[in-house]
């Protein structure tokens, strides 16, 4: 046995809770660093159960929207047709104005459809109307529940995963030599590139008793496919989720991703009708047990910060679950777990086109752009090429488990209070000892989740060299321009952002105590070499993997010794991934 | 005092019998019975015998104790009336006792400092808002309980109200 993750010694575990398995120690198999499946045999995989009996399936999910909906309506046959009136508006303007490769062909003539029988309904005086748009409301959910509900093949989920192994293994292996020639040679050890890290042992046991619910960072669309793995890799049973339909236009993708078990996400459909069936969806997977993986940040982080504010729709999915599990299913009920993971990277591909967004927009997601870096195949068979080839890393870090309320769990599930007392959650669903249904409590339980999430990243985030550098030379730069805002500062030349090299010497030796400080208050993680390596190791590892993939480089020793960076958006990408810890007070 | 049924009703728990403690279990008295808890042998002794606390009358329907396990095992809903200053350490002692389906509703002005260990507040000390926690987030932090609500009110304590606090650990005025 031995430990794992260069980023990451064993933690100790603290004396009072001698619940917890110990932090990520693995044993090591002859296919390298991994972990044996907690569910060998696949027909015990609940997705797979999940996919088997997918037409009884779309029939409850079905009824359960069907049955949100009008509950969300008030029951009131008025407000049903004026929300079925502004579905078909507000589909009608998407099928014309943003039609994506993903769409199903029949989109139009489903939308005419449904306009055609809804006039017909207001002018039909024989039947009820409300009957008809009761009728009308059931076909276009079960269109909804349709299109989202992907389909799980045991078979191409071993292909997919063999295929993503060798694929990385052989890419892996071409930079190992020079050339072509080593992709067929050498056996190396895909997990020296790829650190998974954190609480894994823990969250092996978990799994073996209630339903896990991951929730990473989002910084790049890479992300899926690299959780995917990650989370096969840990050997635990493939999880349940969700993906951006605009990435099933995209073939590789939607290869990988309908057979990993991805069901769809259209972020074009607001209309509530929709957003109603995909949370049933998500709360009925749950409650049959299928894992599940939420981005929460709800799209990737397009400043290159951490996700500071969630979207909860998909996290209340989960309370509901919870809440319906006690509910129906008395002392048998499964417990849903929440493991924050954060996915930690040297360089974003699509650094660029999202800090553009970021720039253009100041945060505020109001368009979608279709086509950035990850739009073809070649660019992302270029990426990963580029990643595998360069020297760098990436580090998966399993966050500490939770339940719904932010309570930490020991080995068997069983919540903790903060002086380490098992408790029971059962009573947060609970008035005058009854269960009940409160969607406001719940609303409010989802926020607080969100907040205990959100304080889970910093706290488990990965701090590299490279991260570091990028923060000090920022705002070195900064300070220099004081009277500039930023974006007087992005428009600087790039003669002007040259940093001599003992001031960022001097910069980085400040920080370094800090740093390490704040690892040792727990408040966040550090790579290897920033643990304890000397100033030199975290400057040369840190320039060594500052952004290589990038055809500008966000920073860069020019001839004279002295550091200059060619993209200052780059920079400033890669710089905020260490904000929100106040260590800009330090310059 | 005119006495209603309350036999049907649930108790509720009052945590501290200052003044705001005792008015606010006063006026929960009236429509159900309470539970209140003080820590002082000498208030304890005088509510029993004379219902009297410190000049103050304390209604009938009001029971006190010097038992904290008393309150949180007998009452769903419980008002933390506590001083600030030693507001962390009581809900420490609460935490244990508080399953999830309580709901604490604090009536506690002032806030809570957490300095890192070894440092000392004074005038010229940078606080980060970080350090800083109302006292709905010590509860949150300290406990396993979610629901948790604040009740706010006037300065109710006289001057001549006899104080029996341990010194307060923030010079007044320090959080400006």
């Amino acid at each position: 046995v031995e430990h794992v993750g260069q980023g990451d010694t064993p933690s100790l575990i603290p004396p009072k809770f001698p619940y917890f398995a110990p932090v990520a120690t693995k044993v090591k198999n002859e296919d390298g660093w991994l972990y044996d499946p907690i569910l060998p045999d696949p027909e015990t995989w609940p997705i797979l159960q999940l996919s088997r009996n997918r037409e009884e399936f779309l029939k409850e999910l079905v009824a359960l929207s069907i049955a949100n909906v009008k509950e969300e309506l008030g029951n009131s046959p008025t407000n049903l047709k004026d929300e079925l009136a502004r579905t078909l508006y507000s589909e009608r303007i998407r099928v014309t104005q943003t039609p994506w490769k993903a769409d199903a062909v029949d989109e139009k003539e489903f939308w005419s459809s449904v306009k055609r029988d809804m006039v017909q309904i207001g002018t039909n005086h024989e039947q009820p109307q409300v009957e008809g748009h009761e009728e009308l409301l059931e076909r276009i959910v079960s269109r909804y529940a349709d299109e989202i509900a992907g389909v799980f093949d045991p078979g191409a989920y071993e292909f997919a995963k063999g295929f993503t192994t060798t694929l990385f293994a052989r890419l892996l292996n071409a930079s190992q030599g020079k050339g072509l020639l080593r992709f067929f040679k050498m056996r190396a050890n895909l997990h020296d590139k790829i650190h998974l890290v954190g609480h894994i042992e823990h969250i092996r046991l978990l799994a073996q008793k209630g339903t896990v619910v991951m929730v990473p960072t989002h910084f790049s669309n890479l992300d899926s496919m690299l959780i995917g793995w990650a989370i096969q890799s840990i050997g635990l049973p493939p999880f349940l989720y969700g993906a951006g339909l605009n990435l099933f236009g995209i073939k590789i993708m939607a290869w990988f991703m309908s057979r990993l078990g991805a069901y769809k996400v259209d972020r074009r459909k607001k209309n509530m009708l929709y957003l109603e069936t995909l949370k049933a969806y998500s709360t009925l997977s749950l409650r049959k047990e299928c894992n599940g993986l939420f981005f929460p940040g709800g799209t990737r982080s397009r400043s290159g910060m951490l996700e500071k504010r969630l979207k909860l729709g998909l996290l209340s999915t989960a309370m509901e679950a919870q809440r319906l599990n006690y509910l129906e299913d008395g002392a048998q009920a499964k417990k849903i777990f929440v493991v924050p993971v954060t996915i930690n990277y040297n360089f974003v591909l699509e650094a660029q086109s999202l800090i553009d967004q970021h720039l253009k927009q100041s945060g505020q997601e109001q368009y979608y752009v279709e086509n950035d870096d990850f739009s073809t195949s070649m660019k992302i068979f270029k990426f990963v090429w580029n990643f595998f080839t360069a020297s760098s890393e990436i580090a998966v870090r399993f966050g500490r488990p939770m339940d719904l309320f932010g309570n930490k769990v020991d080995n068997e599930g069983v919540s903790l209070d903060p002086q380490g007392r098992a408790v029971d959650i059962r009573g947060y669903f609970e008035s005058n000892g009854t269960i009940t249904k409160d969607l406001q409590r719940d609303g409010e339980y989802t926020k607080m989740l969100g907040e205990r999430i959100v304080q889970a990243y910093h706290r488990e985030a990965v701090v590299m060299c490279s991260h570091v550098l990028a923060f000090v030379a920022f705002n070195i730069i900064k300070r220099k321009y004081k009277r500039m805002d930023l974006f007087g500062l992005m428009r600087l030349p790039a003669e002007d952002l040259i940093i001599p090299q003992e001031q960022l010497y001097q910069a980085v030796e400040t920080l370094l105590p800090v740093l390490r400080t704040m690892r040792l208050n727990k408040q966040l993680k550090l790579e290897k070499v920033l643990k304890g390596g000397t100033l030199d190791e975290v400057i040369a590892k840190g320039m060594a993997n500052m952004g290589v993939y990038h055809a500008k480089m966000p920073l860069m020793q020019n001839e004279d010794g002295d550091y200059q960076s060619e993209d200052i958006k780059l920079l400033f990408f890669y710089h905020n991934r260490t904000v929100g810890y106040d260590l800009h007070k330090y310059f | 005092m005119t006495s209603t049924n309350t036999s049907d009703k649930p108790t509720v728990g009052v945590v501290g019998a200052g003044a705001f403690g005792s008015a606010i279990a006063n006026l929960l008295a009236e429509n159900q019975p309470v539970i209140l808890y003080t820590r002082l042998p000498e208030v304890y002794e005088s509510v029993t015998a004379t219902r009297n606390n410190r000049g103050r009358m304390i209604h009938e329907n009001v029971r006190i104790t010097l038992d904290l396990d008393d309150v949180a095992s007998n009452c769903k809903l419980i008002y933390p009336i506590l001083p600030s200053a030693n507001f962390r350490e009581k809900i420490q002692e609460t935490g244990p006792v508080s399953p999830s389906d309580h709901v604490l509703i604090h009536g506690t002005k002032g806030v809570d400092v957490q300095l890192p260990r070894g440092e000392q507040l004074t005038a010229s000390y940078k606080l980060n808002p970080k350090l800083v926690n109302t006292m709905t987030e010590v509860i949150l932090q300290e406990t396993i309980v979610r629901r948790v609500g604040c009740l706010a009110g006037p300065n109710l304590r006289p001057r001549s109200w006899p104080v029996n606090l341990p010194p307060r650990s923030l010079p007044a005025n320090s959080m400006r």
